[in-house]
């Protein structure tokens, strides 16, 4: 496949890992904003990676224009997919300025799938590229899910709902994605789903996440990637084989 | 499941696995898949001591680690007052410390990460819970990297488990002090607690039900069907185990482990093997008495 990376407000920590899973998996990047390429980009995938701040109308603009240039988007990362630490404060720190104006790059355009993660690892996004290039459905449904288009994915329902809205397999997945994915986490185990496996606290690449027998977070070191979420055995499950 | 939906559309498809899959000693349709099922007990009588029924899974560890098939096994060990806690283990005479259940929440995926860094190859034991998590990070993963390194995961059979305030509970509820309890089992259907006088007290696991997790209620996986080798003591006679094989990295290391004289086996036409189907549907089904269930109106898809 032709990839294009377009990076706004990041670290760029997600497209260097990318660089290293499309070397990896053998596919080619043909255009990135990193490199100083500009204007719409001949590809077959488009990684936005980072944040945006909603009154930066220039950086909006190329997004569009990027964008609507590719079929797939992808959300690479956290701060594209749900604002990460560029929208949410990092631990416990007094909220700045900026953080009221920054958003997901997902909340000005359309995107097909996202990548959770700060970074996603390599080995995540070669995950996710094999599935693409395999066309794997039921591989890819998390990702589509975690992009935020679960609307498409209700059943017609002949009732008012008063029970959760979703499939149970994609029940924990209808939280608000304005709010902080580390939170989310509370809502794995207030709703008692959570089995004290311990995937949350491995995969936390903040260390945020300590085990007594139940997830605690530790707020103070939180930045907010949902990893956690993503990982966690019963936010979504597996298909298997 | 499908063995049940199978049941109710006809027989039509019940002959056809018949011509397929021959004899086969269990449903591969309520166990998961496996290439054999074996009963087997450790061979070192320290081990079948320490451990809970035939001390298979410390046996079977101790023989991966001897080999050189992983360099450190992630398992619980018992601290004080039946307080289990994950540890990464490199040597293979301390996994007598990790041997026995514990009837308790033990996060072993929480130290994979530390595991993974510091060593090549690693396994890790776990409830079929834990097991499931571990095969999602090495499709999803997310946060761990190198989760190839993976070598072999152990399942527990597993019906439910305790939080350690809520097995205080129960114990409390038995008239059972936890420092008193020598041992816990559950076995033919009751949840027997041994106390250092000699003295047996028991509860039928039909009782457990508001002692246990709630997420367990939401489980349908009795034999760990995605590790490598499950092991349980269902449906074996006193003091033997249930091994069933599912991966061929796993049949040769149970295969070396016999060849050794680590393990030593057992026809499985002695063991009562229609238990552990019956605990599988079993806990297929339970499910439907679920606060799942009451969400199905509403869910057409519920993964009942």
């Amino acid at each position: 496949m032709k990839i294009a990376v377009l990076s706004l407000m990041a670290c760029g920590a997600c497209a260097r890992n990318l660089e290293e899973a499309c070397h990896e998996t053998g596919h080619e990047i043909v255009w990135s904003s990193l490199d100083g390429d500009t204007g719409k980009p001949d590809a077959d995938v488009l990684f936005i990676d980072g944040a945006v701040d909603f009154t930066d109308h220039e950086t909006l603009e190329k997004l569009q224009e990027t964008a609507s240039a590719v079929g797939t988007v992808v959300s690479l990362g956290s701060c594209a997919a749900t604002g990460g630490f560029e929208r949410h404060v990092i631990g416990m720190r007094d909220p700045d300025r900026y953080h009221f104006t920054v958003f997901p790059a997902a909340k000005f355009t359309d995107t097909d799938y996202a990548i959770t993660g700060c970074p996603p690892t390599t080995d995540a996004i070669a995950a996710f590229l094999r599935a693409l290039d395999e066309r794997d459905e039921e591989a890819l449904r998390p990702y589509k899910v975690l992009s935020g288009d679960y609307h498409a994915l209700k059943p017609d329902l002949p009732a008012p709902v008063t029970g959760p809205e979703l499939p149970v397999e994609d029940v924990l997945l209808t939280s608000n994605k304005d709010l902080c994915l580390g939170c989310d986490l509370d809502v794995i185990e207030k709703d008692l789903f959570c089995v004290g496996c311990g995937t949350c606290s491995t995969a936390c690449p903040a260390m945020a996440i300590v085990m007594d027998e139940k997830p605690v977070i530790r707020q103070e070191r939180c930045i907010r990637c949902g990893t956690c979420f993503a990982s966690c055995p019963r936010s979504f499950k597996t298909t298997r084989g | 499941m499908r063995k049940i939906l199978r049941k109710l559309v006809g027989k039509e498809e019940e002959t056809e696995t018949g011509t397929d899959g021959g004899e086969r000693p269990l449903d591969p349709e309520l166990v998961g898949e496996y290439r054999t099922v074996l009963l087997t007990r450790a061979t070192d009588e320290r081990v079948r001591e320490a451990g809970q029924d035939g001390g298979t899974t410390t046996a079977l560890l101790a023989h991966a680690l001897d080999e050189g098939h992983v360099d450190a096994v992630v398992a619980a060990v018992k601290k004080n007052g039946w307080k289990p806690e994950p540890r990464i283990i490199t040597d293979p005479d301390e996994l007598i410390e990790a041997a026995g259940s514990k009837y308790s929440i033990s996060p072993n995926v929480s130290l994979l990460n530390e595991a993974l860094a510091a060593h090549e190859s690693v396994a890790i034991v776990g409830t079929p819970c834990q097991i499931t998590a571990v095969r999602k990070a090495q499709k999803y993963p997310y946060g761990l990297p190198d989760t190839d390194a993976v070598a072999l995961t152990v399942g527990i059979f597993c019906t439910e488990n305790f939080e350690y305030d809520n097995l205080l509970a129960l114990l409390k509820d038995m008239n059972v002090d936890i420092d008193d309890v020598e041992r816990m089992d559950i076995s033919k259907g009751k949840f027997i607690v041994l106390t250092k006088d000699g003295e047996e007290h028991t509860v039928p696991v039909k009782e457990l039900g508001r002692y246990s997790n709630e997420a367990c209620e939401y489980c349908t996986d009795f034999t760990a069907e995605e590790a490598d080798v499950s092991v349980g003591s269902v449906g074996a006679p006193d003091g033997w185990n249930v091994l069933i094989v599912r991966t061929e990295t796993a049949e040769e290391l149970v295969q070396s482990a016999v060849e050794n004289d680590v393990l030593e086996t057992k026809d499985p036409e002695e063991g009562n093997l229609n238990l552990v189907e019956k605990l599988s549907e079993d806990k297929k089904t339970r499910i439907q008495a679920s606060k799942c269930a009451t969400w199905r109106p509403y869910h057409p898809n519920v993964p009942l």
